[in-house]
């Protein structure tokens, strides 16, 4: 589900910039394991939403000495971010559901 | 981790351009599998189970997942680019719009150049576009719409004519294949109501095929239908305009039914013509009526008869037709169908041309004078245009300095250029604001002034026109734009920064200096064009019209004819009693000095009759027989045509007594050159009738119109003349006729009540119409190139000031080495003189070749009139000198010192 995976990457953005891999471990640690994203989706996801200028990047320098593309919300993001998770949490049930089907 | 301040550095990233983002994606996913491995080695796992572990999670083949990060890294490179450059341009906007607030004095008065050159090309299409474009009101695609013109051989050449018969167009409508539909009308003056109450109209009758052809919709009520016009049997039925529906309606759907008297007879209204409409030429009808009603007036058997000519016929061609195949098959049509004895007429020749012609089958006046005025206006706007790339690029070497910086700073070159480009596009859109209101006024002007025969019913800016200006704008926002910044784009950066004090490089002066020697050369050719047209409108008014049309009233009448008497014949019976009444009545009125009648005035003698000579078989005229006037008692005092030699009419000249005829001078002299034409005997109308004796020569007048040669008319009394025609009663006042005219009125109208309504003007009045293509050139020529002087005084200063600015320093070491001040402001002046000369000769060249194009335009004046030529070169040398006349000053105050310490 797009509009769900553009509500999860802002909503991990909310709490500072970040690059590709550690918006997948987010995700993925804060649904205790549950959520796993396609790399290939997620990485896609973030160059639509840098075009929609929901989220904006730069490339940096990790700790481990690597560079990353480092990923920020922008003003516009964060407008999205408040407005889409409100709708998500309303079909919360139906959003369960699609979740756990989505479980291995 | 915060290595990046959100939202700060956003707007400075600069998008990737196809390989660029490529790499880019590349990169990211190889970090983003990098950090990965990493993560899962850092939990435990060994390098290999890492690696199957990221291929899985990658969700799909690497390659494809690659080429998919490529192709989305592209697209949002693309968006990005396209945001920075919307950004980009809104900062260049706003820093040109600061530019150009720095400047005020340069910027308005490029601004208003800009706009007025715009704003006279938008009014000049705003003509174009009535008189040649868009046809008449209404009028669904006036393309397909051609006139019939029909051409013989006469007996002095070829003869052409829209007028043809009833018969020509049933002809046509019955037989020809080459049209959708054919229709036939004409226009004539009339009047409608009675007594205090009746009105001037054009009215115009038409066949009921005339609506349908042009594909116009009544406003209200229907259009008439051929049942109502019979040839045999018309119905009385009224199609009238909108503005008549309004005023004498109030707009309200009772006028169906109503009945208005057309020239004294009823006709029901069954319908409104819709607004504006008006036909299919451009001025007001205000009523239409069936044609067949002409077939009162000219007795039974008239719509089969081949001598009858009174109508125009217009054709709607089939898709794909051709004028000159429509024309092909109508003269065949006619050659199988003519059924009169005529060999000429059998013969003739049938071809279509466009409705804006005239009845002679040529391009009129005005619209030829309007063709030429849209070139020069546009001539006009690019020697603005061009003044105005002057201007810009003089300021531009001013900030070479500043400019040179930013490009050390890393500006990119085309980065400036685009800003320079910015200031044209703010220079264009603020003229073109105040274009409008420039098109406005002058449409305005021209509509109200010069083109006061065609009824304007769109408003003097309509959505054509501002659609027209804002093309206009966009080419000379492309034109003051990109040709600076080409220039500068070229410019360079280190010769720039290293001579910043001797500004402006070779190139850039060439560019300058053509620039200025095209304004220059431009602004003659206009001035040469205003002074021939000046030159024109003084031969009209000095032209001897063998009349005194200022002095003269004149007043067609109709008399009341009974029934009994035929509509042809001598001045006799009741026609004759009528104007001798009349007349009589006039006399005793105060303040009038002459009066009398004719049948033919100057510039409105239709009647040709034939001349012989006994014992010679042709007469030499030039072209078509010579006009007569039947004219009354003491015309010649009346019209004041100077008697040459011999005598006028007396009242001794009646019915009864010898044949008696006065000719003009022309027609005397190329009857009997070197002879004495006096008691010559000429005989008028058939070879069977005595002897005319003349008695008089009288100066040369005209016909119709002032184009033609004077002197193609001859006069017989009135009494003694044996055919019928509207006579015209000619009224000679004391002073000046427009206060007698009212008196003149009441007083005919006392005279007879069944006058109805009478059209009394001078014969200047009547003459006007007829100058006013050449009013319209001289008037609007004079503008431009009174405007195009000004723009290259202009230039020529912008030129001389900035000559003293880029040499400030040579000056002050020639001043050093003892140049004098008056040596150095004379070497200024003389710069500019030298560049006005050149423009000068290259103006006058142009002249010299394209004045034969001109020249069908002017009247009785070469288009290499020495005195305009030379009277334009010499203006134009002297605003030479004024324009450098400050420059040269500011040179010889240069003191030699400060000048050479200021680099």
């Amino acid at each position: 589900m797009k509009g769900t995976l553009d509500v999860l990457v802002l909503k991990a953005l909310s709490w500072g910039p970040m690059h590709g891999f550690e918006i997948t471990s987010w995700i993925e640690e804060r649904s205790g394991g549950r959520l796993e994203v396609s790399d290939a989706a997620l990485l896609q996801a973030l160059h639509r939403m840098e075009e929609l200028d929901l989220v904006s990047a730069e490339w940096g320098v990790t700790e481990n000495d690597r560079r990353a593309r480092y990923y920020s919300m922008t003003r516009k993001g964060r407008a999205h971010l408040r407005v889409e998770s409100a709708a998500l949490v309303d079909h919360v049930g139906a959003l369960t559901a699609v979740l756990e089907a989505a479980r291995r | 981790m915060t290595l990046i301040r959100p939202g700060v550095k956003r707007l400075l990233r600069l998008s990737l351009r196809g390989r660029a983002a490529d790499a880019d994606a590349d990169a990211e996913l190889r970090a983003y599998i990098a950090a990965r491995v990493d993560h899962l080695v850092a939990r435990g796992m060994s390098a290999e189970q890492a690696r199957a572990e990221t291929e899985r999670r990658l969700g799909g083949p690497l390659t494809e997942v690659q080429t998919a990060m490529r192709e989305s890294a592209r697209r949002r490179e693309d968006r990005i680019h396209r945001r920075q450059y919307l950004v980009d341009a809104t900062t260049d906007l706003r820093y040109g719009w600061r530019t150009l607030w720095r400047d005020p004095l340069v910027t308005a008065f490029i601004v208003v150049i800009l706009a007025l050159g715009i704003g006279a090309n938008g009014a000049m299409f705003g003509v174009i576009d009535k008189l040649l474009l868009r046809g008449p009101e209404h009028v669904r695609e006036p393309g397909r719409l051609m006139r019939l013109y029909t051409t013989i051989r006469g007996r002095d050449g070829l003869e052409t004519t829209a007028i043809v018969g009833y018969v020509t167009y049933s002809l046509l409508a019955g037989n020809a294949r080459s049209f959708d539909a054919v229709a036939a009308y004409q226009v004539n003056d009339g009047y409608i109501g009675r007594g205090a109450e009746t009105q001037p109209v054009v009215a115009g009758r038409a066949t009921a095929s005339f609506f349908p052809l042009l594909g116009v919709r009544p406003a209200l009520g229907r259009f008439f239908n051929k049942v109502e016009d019979d040839p045999v049997a018309p119905q009385r039925v009224a199609v009238i305009d909108h503005d008549l529906w309004q005023r004498m309606f109030g707009g309200e759907e009772r006028a169906l039914g109503a009945t208005i008297l057309v020239r004294e007879e009823p006709y029901r209204v069954i319908g409104v013509a819709p607004r504006g409409f008006t036909g299919v030429g451009l001025s007001r009808v205000h009523v239409w009526t069936p044609l067949s009603h002409v077939g009162k007036d000219m007795g039974p058997g008239w719509q089969t008869a081949w001598w009858w000519t009174s109508i125009r016929v217009v054709a709607r061609l089939k898709p794909g037709v051709s004028a000159a195949r429509a024309g092909g098959e109508a003269t065949a049509v006619h050659a199988s169908g003519y059924t009169g004895g005529e060999p000429t007429l059998r013969e003739a020749k049938h071809t279509f041309a466009p409705l804006t012609y005239t009845d002679e089958g040529y391009e009129p006046g005005t619209i030829a004078v309007v063709r030429w005025l849209m070139a020069v206006s546009a001539i006009v706007l690019l020697i603005a245009c061009a003044n105005v790339v002057n201007l810009l690029l003089a300021r531009s070497s001013r900030r070479h300095r500043e400019i040179a910086i930013r490009q050390a700073l890393g500006a990119g070159r085309g980065r400036l250029a685009r800003l320079l480009f910015a200031e044209g596009v703010l220079l264009a859109a603020t003229a073109f604001v105040a274009s409008l209101a420039v098109a406005y006024v002058l449409g305005g002007l021209l509509r109200t002034t010069l083109l006061t025969d065609v009824t304007w019913s769109s408003p003097a800016l309509d959505v054509r026109i501002v659609t027209a200006s804002v093309t206009i704008a966009v080419v000379c926002a492309l034109l003051v734009g990109l040709l600076p910044a080409i220039q500068f784009s070229r410019a360079d950066l280190a010769a720039s920064l290293n001579a910043a004090a001797r500004i402006g490089g070779g190139g850039q002066s060439r560019l300058r200096d053509s620039l200025t020697l095209a304004q220059a050369a431009l602004s003659v050719v206009l001035l040469v064009g205003a002074g021939l047209f000046i030159r024109s409108v003084r031969a009209l008014d000095q032209l001897p019209l063998g009349i005194e049309a200022d002095r003269v009233l004149a007043v067609p009448v109709n008399p009341p004819r009974p029934p009994s008497e035929p509509r042809t014949g001598a001045w006799r019976g009741s026609r004759a009693e009528f104007v001798a009444r009349v007349l009589d009545r006039l006399r005793r009125v105060p303040g009038v000095e002459r009066t009398t009648v004719s049948i033919g005035v100057p510039f409105g003698s239709f009647y040709g009759v034939a001349l012989f000579i006994p014992g010679r078989d042709t007469l030499p005229l030039s072209r078509g027989n010579p006009r007569i006037h039947g004219v009354g008692e003491d015309y010649f005092a009346t019209a004041g045509t100077p008697i040459l030699r011999g005598r006028a009419f007396t009242h001794a000249d009646h019915q009864g007594s010898e044949r008696v005829v006065v000719l003009s001078e022309r027609l005397a002299r190329s009857f009997w050159p070197g002879e004495n034409a006096l008691d010559k005997c000429i005989i008028v109308w058939k070879r069977t009738e005595p002897c005319a004796r003349v008695v008089g020569i009288a100066a040369n007048t005209f016909t119709r119109e002032v184009s033609e040669e004077p002197g193609m008319q001859y006069y017989v009394p009135l009494e003694q003349v044996q055919f019928g025609g509207r006579p015209t009663l000619l009224v000679r006042p004391v002073g000046d006729p427009a206060t007698i005219a009212s008196s003149v009125r009441r007083a005919l109208i006392e005279a007879d009540s069944a006058l109805g309504y009478l059209d009394i003007r001078t014969l200047r009045e009547r003459i006007d119409p007829q100058l006013r293509p050449w009013q319209l050139g001289m008037t609007v020529l004079t503008l431009f190139g009174v405007l195009a002087g000004l723009v290259a005084a202009v230039g020529l200063y912008a030129l001389a000031a900035f000559f003293v600015t880029a040499r400030t320093h040579e000056i002050g070491v020639r001043m050093a080495l003892g140049a004098t001040s008056m040596r150095v402001g004379k070497d200024v002046v003389s710069r500019s003189v030298m560049m006005a000369a050149l423009g000068i000769a290259l103006g006058s060249f142009a002249v010299l070749v394209g004045g034969r194009f001109v020249e069908p335009l002017l009247f009785r004046t070469s288009a290499r009139d020495p005195v305009v030529m030379a009277a334009v070169g010499v203006a134009m040398l002297g605003v030479a000198v004024v324009a450098a006349l400050v420059p040269a000053l500011r040179a010889a105050r240069i003191a030699p010192a400060t000048a050479l310490r200021s680099n």
